[in-house]
């Protein structure tokens, strides 16, 4: 049989995480009798024992103590547990040391807790949900003061339609439990999508109204869903277990219940311009498509009827060469035959210098036809000449 | 027809004008529903921007109505 060895270190080193991992022992509140009080170099050292156990304590920085209690005093240190590992001892680490006239209500705080949680009042099974939209909200607290002025601040800022909706309430002193409880069950049966039943700081006697029974059973016998904001961010109340949800604080309380609008907006307006965008884009895109096959169907509508047109041009150029050729050659033939006629005309002739003559109005072609002494008419261009025949050259036959 | 159905048909009918076999009243007729194809296409573009436009005018009173 082969057993691990540890070392003391390891050893004491565990024995101390087991003390600081158990949150069950953390800031836990104890009461019993001092004994041996003493202050060293800033530290105080006591004992805390009752009659059958005994408990050794150390408060650090004890010169922030406001309360030194005397042998044989009855008190409530609240603390956690903690192994010194150098010196090999087990101690309560206080934080604060209270008389025991405080550790009463400590007590009597512990064992209604202890009562309630038995009953499986502050089991989560139990705790209701809060609504994923809340619209209105009820507030029970006092009707004066910082918290609701925080609370109605802090949610206007973040939802401006959140309405609230405010129940005075007394929160503390006596019949400050009664105010409560009807605030609680009043709201309970109004249109409110949660209830907030808040308090600010205070002393423990002033929060001990959230620390009774009949407002924890209030809390958890409502149908609406509860959230306890009452105290510091530290305190713990009765109310705080048995409600459905604890804030820390009121104002943490009231940007819980109040979704942050403006972020939503910011959100929606930033999905809203990428949608924009991208839809414009696209009918752009598709524009630019249909603008460009229109402008290719006119083109190419344009250049088919040229490539019809190319031929009949071609057919019509032959033609008119062909029309032209047989034009110029007709128009050649009446000019040779105005030509030839015009080399008929007399008028021609006479033009050129050449003369007929005439007999008795007859044209005398031959000198056989006249006899010397007779008459000759001579036809010139611009008139008759009138001679005598005075001799006869050339043949006679 | 759709938009995209009424573009694809465009697309066609410029293939068919492009080969230049078809006789020309054909491709008269094609033309004619081309330049109509092309008005719708464009007519459907103009009115969805309009939508678009519509739209955004709209949603802009919406996010600014809880602030104003």
């Amino acid at each position: 049989m082969s057993e691990n060895m540890i070392s003391v270190t390891q050893f004491s080193n565990y024995v101390k995480q087991i003390f600081s991992s158990e949150e069950l022992l953390h800031n836990i509140l104890i009461y019993g009798e001092v004994s041996g009080f003493n202050i060293s170099r800033g530290t105080a050292y006591f004992n805390l024992k009752d009659e059958d156990a005994l408990l050794p304590c150390v408060r650090f920085s004890a010169d922030e103590l406001d309360y030194i209690p005397k042998e044989g005093d009855m008190v409530v240190v609240r603390g956690s547990p903690n192994y010194y590992v150098k010196g090999g001892r087990f101690s309560f680490v206080v934080t604060s040391i209270q008389a025991y006239g405080l550790g009463l209500l400590y007590q009597q705080f512990l064992e209604l807790k202890a009562k309630l949680e038995a009953e499986g009042l502050f089991d989560t099974a139990r705790k209701k949900a809060l609504p994923k939209n809340i619209k209105r909200v009820g507030v029970v607290t006092s009707e004066t003061g910082a918290v609701i002025q925080d609370i109605i601040d802090i949610s206007r800022r973040r939802n401006p339609m959140l309405d609230i909706v405010l129940y005075p309430a007394k929160v503390q002193g006596v019949g400050a439990e009664a105010t409560i409880i009807q605030g609680i069950k009043e709201l309970d049966k109004t249109n409110v999508d949660v209830i907030i039943v808040a308090r600010g700081g205070g002393s423990l006697e002033d929060l001990s109204c959230f620390n009774t029974e009949i407002v924890a059973r209030a809390i958890a016998e409502t149908v609406k869903p509860v959230i306890s904001a009452v105290g510091h961010e530290t305190d713990f109340t009765i109310a705080d277990f048995v409600a459905d949800l604890r804030a820390p604080t009121p104002s943490a309380a009231a940007e819980i219940v109040s979704i942050d609008l403006g972020a939503l907006v910011e959100q929606l307006n930033f999905a809203t311009r990428k949608i924009i965008a991208s839809t414009q884009n696209y009918l752009l895109n598709e524009r630019d498509n249909v603008f460009n096959l229109s402008d290719t169907l006119c083109n190419d509508f344009i250049l088919y009827q040229q490539n019809k047109r190319q031929p009949i041009r071609e057919i019509l150029l032959k033609l008119g060469q062909r029309v032209d050729k047989n034009l110029m050659s007709n128009e050649h033939k009446v000019q040779l035959l105005v030509n030839k006629i015009e080399a008929k005309n007399p008028l021609a002739i006479l033009k050129m210098g050449y003369i007929t003559a005439e007999r008795n109005s007859k044209r005398v072609t031959s000198i056989k036809e006249v006899k010397i002494g007779e008459e000759l008419s001579l036809n010139l261009l611009d008139g008759i000449l009138l001679t005598e025949i005075k001799e006869k050259k050339g043949e006679e036959k | 027809m759709t938009f995209e159905e009424q573009v694809k048909r465009l697309e066609e009918i410029l293939q068919i004008i492009e080969n230049g076999k078809t006789p020309l009243e054909e491709v008269n007729k094609l033309f004619a529903e081309g330049v109509g194809l092309s008005k719708n296409c464009f007519d459907m573009l103009e009115k969805s921007r309009g939508k678009v436009t519509v739209l955004q005018s709209e949603l802009q009173k919406m996010i600014e109505k809880p602030f104003n």
